[in-house]
């Protein structure tokens, strides 16, 4: 790796009661497009402000291209953020808004007016400079936050849950916008939010926290495929877990014996004969099989019963409790056949071995 | 329908109650006779002009407004301050220093006026308009920090944090960000203190000495005899509180329904 951007060295944020991030430790490249994500509470937000300058790490230190910041004021760190809450001055006007970072900085009344606009044009707001913020709407005071932060030709942006206030189909618009922002400007953009679909839609590289650790990084598919822990796995909405005894290796797999039959998964881990393993399968990997038909070879074949399914659209999402009391979560495109697949009705399930994937033993 | 006419006719009669003392006196201070009494003598200005005329009335008048205007400004920026450092900091103290802003108002104004008297006493600022101002400021700083602190608690967490992620320095942030939020409060505040300095008599009378505020005038006026100029005075002192205190509510309305913080 090149020398990084932005450099999280043992950080840490213990407020009294509550130890928020545990010794964080997180290179970002230049220019790279990185999202934290997480559960509420689980440290992202407080590792966005202590890069900011907005809360003091009791612990650690923060280099930004090569600069310690641990103590430099949030003033004077250049590190503008898009709030959750926009936190737009209610006071001002449009433009004013947009140009009070250059006030700040001390640039002329005709520089700022002459920037500002040139960012609200560029967020599709031109000509509106002179309204008051109450008089925008949700959508428009969103990317007013976003020119009021990029006015200053940051080289490093921070957004936290920036779109999470709104509506689904303007948040989907607002994300283009996002990604093609990044694209021209070629900054670093940090980018907090407990939206899986955001993150994987926006981010170069991923960064699921919990409890204030770091628990997995990466590109998102290989955070997807291959969580690292049942916490991820569990995140990614891998939610079908088993386990069982390693009986052999062979051909690239690891067979196992569960509760459900004898398992193959991709030998990804170093386990031993005889230890207990467990493994993930994708939502998107489960099957079911047609009544009467029989897995095909090498595929394991599980029974159970459905319990609940969600519509969601042009997928949906079926819950089936396995006859050893396991709970597995299939995902599919709608097929328009719920009718059959009332709770209670018996399915059997398949997969494909190799899609499994085996939680390294930590 | 009924119903609503009852309920106006009870509010009109309950603003009337509170109105007629006032009224009573602005009535009379029109009326050509000597003392007040009806049938009512017919509509003149003499007493106001006289009023206008009368040297000790004009000093006083200068005196209350000096005295309200200084209140009004240091009340202001004393109760701006006790708000913000109530609203940003944790601090050692911080509840009775919170409760001796609080209280004054609470306590009897005779008791206040001996023990300001007592405390002024000692000090070359009593029998000054100086000595009034203080006074009057331990007064209404209590009022204009409520208004203020109320204004403060609808900044939210997050637009000083944003304006020193910006580049504002701590200063900045103040005079850019939270003092033109809270502008609404400040200037209710100050004609909220204006108003309470200006009709305040105990405490003026107390430790004003030789300098008599409106108030003040008005009482000793009264103790000579029955002056008509009483009324004419009166009249004016009510005008000017009422419309301070219209302003105050109007801006604190104007805070308190707050634009959108956004």
């Amino acid at each position: 790796m090149t020398e990084p951007y932005v450099r999280l060295e043992a950080l840490d944020m213990a407020y009294p009661g509550h130890h928020a991030v545990k010794s964080l430790n997180l290179d970002i490249a230049a220019g790279e497009f990185i999202a934290l994500m997480g559960p509420s509470g689980c440290g992202k937000s407080t590792t966005l402000r202590m890069i900011a300058g907005l809360d003091k790490p009791t612990g650690g230190r923060i280099l930004i291209g090569g600069r310690d910041m641990t103590e430099v004021p949030a003033e004077e760190r250049g590190t503008p953020m898009v709030w959750q809450s926009l936190a737009l001055f209610p006071f001002l006007s449009v433009e004013d808004n947009v140009a009070f970072p250059l006030k700040m900085r001390g640039e002329s009344p005709n520089a700022r007016r002459r920037l500002a606009n040139d960012w609200l044009d560029r967020v599709g707001l031109g000509g509106m400079g002179k309204r008051d913020i109450s008089q925008l709407s949700g959508g428009q005071r969103q990317r007013v936050a976003i020119a009021r932060a990029l006015v200053t030709q940051p080289s490093i942006l921070l957004l936290d849950e920036p779109l999470s206030a709104l509506d689904a189909h303007l948040r989907v618009h607002l994300q283009t916008e996002l990604a093609r922002l990044h694209r021209e400007l070629k900054i670093t953009f940090i980018y907090v939010t407990h939206s899986q679909s955001e993150a994987f839609a926006l981010a170069d590289r991923v960064v699921v926290m919990a409890d204030g650790i770091v628990q997995q990084a990466g590109p998102p598919r290989d955070v997807y495929r291959a969580p690292v822990n049942a916490f991820v796995a569990g995140f990614m909405g891998m939610n079908t877990r088993l386990e069982g005894t390693v009986t052999g290796r062979a051909d690239g797999m690891i067979w196992l014996d569960c509760a459900e039959g004898r398992m193959a998964v991709p030998d990804t881990v170093p386990v031993a004969v005889g230890a207990v393993q467990s493994f993930v399968i994708g939502a998107d990997r489960l099957r079911l099989l047609a009544e009467g038909m029989a897995a095909p070879v090498g595929q394991p074949q599980v029974s159970g019963k459905v319990v609940g399914m969600e519509f969601v659209g042009s997928t949906q999402t079926i819950f089936i409790e396995s006859d050893t009391g396991r709970d597995f979560r299939l995902q599919r495109l709608d097929l328009g056949d719920d009718a059959t697949l009332t709770p209670g009705t018996p399915v059997t399930l398949t997969w494909d071995p190799r899609h499994a994937w085996a939680l390294p033993n930590t | 329908m009924t119903g609503r006419i009852l309920r106006n006719l009870y509010l009109a009669a309950l603003a009337l109650f509170i109105a007629m003392p006032m009224l009573v006196i602005v009535v009379f201070s029109f009326d050509a006779n000597r003392f007040p009494a009806l049938p009512w003598g017919g509509f003149t200005l003499n007493w106001h002009r006289e009023a206008l005329a009368d040297a000790m009335i004009l000093s006083a008048m200068k005196n209350s407004v000096i005295v309200s205007l200084g209140t009004a400004v240091l009340a202001t920026v004393l109760g701006f301050s006790a708000a913000y450092l109530d609203y940003r900091y944790m601090f050692f103290g911080k509840r009775p220093l919170m409760l001796a802003v609080a209280v004054p108002p609470a306590v009897p104004v005779t008791i206040l006026g001996m023990a300001m008297l007592a405390a002024l006493s000692r000090t070359p600022m009593f029998g000054t308009p100086a000595g009034i101002i203080v006074c009057h400021v331990a007064i209404a700083v209590s009022f204009s920090m409520a208004l203020i602190r109320l204004r403060l608690g609808e900044l939210g967490p997050d637009l000083e944090a944003a304006a020193w992620n910006l580049g504002a320095s701590p200063l900045a942030a103040l005079w850019h960000v939270v003092i033109p939020f809270c502008k609404p409060s400040l200037i209710a505040a100050f004609c909220l203190s204006a108003a309470v300095s200006f009709d305040e008599f105990m405490v003026a009378w107390f430790v004003g000495g030789v300098n008599e505020t409106l108030p003040v005038r008005v009482l000793n006026l009264l103790q000579g005899q029955v002056n008509p100029k009483i009324n004419a005075i009166g009249t004016l002192v009510l005008a000017i509180s009422l419309i301070l205190v219209t302003l105050a509510q109007r801006f604190a309305r104007l805070g308190g329904a707050g634009k959108e913080t956004a």
